[in-house]
């Protein structure tokens, strides 16, 4: 399954610098491949705009996650092994990792 | 007079010569798929209408279908099946609304099947000679995937019934039947073992000749119907009784008969789900095949449709069914290598689905976090908590009737997130609302590289 999502919102931000109101769009891919029975990878990724510098001094930033494998153990058990990177607030280091676990899903 | 001498003549040249040479050649495992139209989770079904008579075309067969079902109403429309515990069932995909059926259609020499209904067969040189079967030969309780053991049922006369289920596991029992037949051929060799070789007992009943208009056949089944039969095994019990009692039809005498019929040494167990899978891919979609004409290779309908409907056409026209995450993830991910990063993470992610107008309009609440394994890391470490609401609505295009359909999807989203950064030093609150409108495509098609890409 795959789509895009595109969103136009109006809000307030509050944090230790003081609150403001911006307006923001955000876009959203997520894709689902099942390549067999068992194993399976998605994208989902966002990508965020505004015309202030709300984003740690930018005015854009992203946020990928990618679970490159995941297959189900044992159910409701599942491994996973993602990827993942962008600049995740509240500071908006960019950041990008590998990560392998295991994750309890209820009624997928 | 005349006539009914002749009928008795050709029932005592006919029936004899069978029963000498009773030879079962196989038996076809033929895979079906149900859907639950009413509310799932308990209670009763009947005003919601539960029985449709999905792929059964042509006028006789469904006179008998609509008979069957208004005789069997009150009592075969009941739902036990669960509800969901994370999604309003009837709408959505991961809704206990499905159904496996495994149609065991004996291959037996000299007989075809009798007016689409699974336990009973006509002799092929004389239609008006049906055999009805006195119980299902083979008994499974449960069914094993790679992925998890079903429970299966005998729920009608030759009828194996594997309910309850998402629509990831229907199609997880399809797509493994599909690749692996000894899924269901070993475990019904076995039950054959077990008892002692497959075995079918008959009462034979020789009809009237059709004549003038009658059509001893449908008056047959349609009087079964009236007197509330219909393909339950308790209930199929007293259907065989009362044949077997009979001595008159139509006017005319006839004489029941019990024939046992044994398989032969070679027997092969086939099993077929392509046209079941194909079904259960085009069934999440609103047009198409929703109500409509049931995709290439549609199963022939079951016990004339009692509680089932073959194919896609089981679902009511117009109804949209959502595909949506698993209601509840609880995931920890320890980190491997990266920049910027502690020792993993522990995140949670729920959502609860409220569809509505048969799931072209929904609301969806969803909540989702994360808190870093290690937080007192001074580097990128982030603790999140966040909040949706949207109301939305669907709107389906599906060119391709078997394949799910394109979906649009708009409406109103509002958000509220927070967020903490390593040692709580720097700390964000956002409340946010907009429009919002998302495209989705259910597959990527043709791609031959893959099992399947539907989405489970």
């Amino acid at each position: 399954m795959s789509g895009t999502t595109g969103t136009g919102s109006s809000g307030s931000m509050n944090g230790t610098t003081g609150s403001t109101s911006q307006f923001e769009g955000n876009a959203k891919f997520n894709a689902k491949f099942r390549w067999t029975e068992l194993f399976n990878s998605s994208i989902d990724a966002r990508y965020l705009a505004s015309h202030d510098r709300i984003y740690g001094g930018r005015k854009t930033n992203y946020l990928i996650n990618v679970d490159l494998l995941k297959f189900i153990v044992k159910e409701p058990f599942e491994f996973a092994a993602t990827w993942r990177c962008g600049r995740p607030e509240p500071d908006y280091k960019k950041s990008c990792a590998f990560f392998a676990g295991v994750s309890l899903t209820s009624n997928q | 007079m005349t006539k009914m001498t002749i009928t008795t003549l050709l029932f005592l040249s006919v029936a004899p010569a069978f029963a000498q040479n009773p030879t079962i050649t196989g038996l076809h495992v033929r895979a079906d798929v149900a859907v639950a139209t009413g509310v799932a989770g308990g209670g009763s079904m009947a005003s919601m209408g539960t029985t449709t008579t999905g792929a059964i075309t042509t006028g006789s067969e469904m006179s008998m279908a609509q008979s069957t079902t208004n005789a069997t109403a009150g009592s075969a429309m009941t739902v036990t099946g669960k509800k969901s515990p994370c999604a309003s069932s009837p709408y959505t995909a991961d809704g206990a609304i499905f159904s496996v059926l495994l149609v065991l259609e004996p291959q037996i020499d000299g007989l075809t099947k009798f007016r689409n209904v699974n336990g009973a067969m006509a002799d092929q040189k004389t239609p008006q000679t049906v055999y009805f079967m006195t119980s299902t030969p083979i008994q499974l309780t449960s069914l094993r995937t790679q992925r998890r053991e079903y429970a299966v049922t005998n729920k009608y006369i030759n009828e194996l019934w594997i309910e309850n289920l998402s629509w990831a596991d229907a199609s997880d029992i399809l797509s493994e039947l599909q690749a692996t037949p000894a899924l269901v051929t070993g475990p019904i060799a076995d039950a054959i073992r077990a008892a002692g070789g497959l075995s079918y007992s008959f009462v034979a009943v020789t009809l009237p000749i059709p004549s003038g208009g009658r059509r001893p056949d449908v008056d047959l089944t349609d009087k079964l119907a009236e007197q509330g039969s219909n393909y339950r095994p308790d209930r199929w019990a007293r259907t065989i009784d009362t044949l077997s009692k009979m001595t008159s039809f139509d006017g005319e005498p006839v004489t029941p008969k019990n024939v046992t019929i044994t398989a032969s040494s070679n027997a092969q167990v086939t099993v077929e789900a392509t046209p079941a899978a194909t079904n259960l891919a085009a069934i999440i979609g609103a047009v198409g095949t929703n109500g409509g004409t049931a995709s290439v290779g549609a199963a022939t309908g079951t016990n004339g449709g009692t509680a089932s409907a073959a194919g896609a056409g089981a679902v009511p026209v117009g109804r949209i069914l959502l595909v949506d995450a698993p209601c509840l993830t609880v995931a920890l991910l320890p980190a491997l290598t990266g920049s910027n990063v502690t020792g993993g993470t522990l995140q949670f992610s729920g959502r609860y689905l409220f569809p509505w107008q048969q799931g072209h309009s929904f609301a969806r609440l969803g909540i989702s976090g994360e808190s870093p394994l290690n937080s007192g890391s001074s580097v990128s470490s982030l603790s999140k908590f966040g909040a949706v609401f949207d109301l939305a609505f669907n709107k389906d295009r599906q060119p391709d009737a078997a394949t799910a359909p394109v979906r649009f999807t708009g409406g109103l989203t509002t958000t509220f997130d927070h967020s903490t950064a390593a040692g709580g030093g720097m700390t964000m609150s956002k409340a946010a609302g907009g429009a919002k409108g998302s495209i989705s495509f259910p597959n990527f098609t043709p791609c031959s590289w893959a099992t399947t890409l539907a989405p489970r």
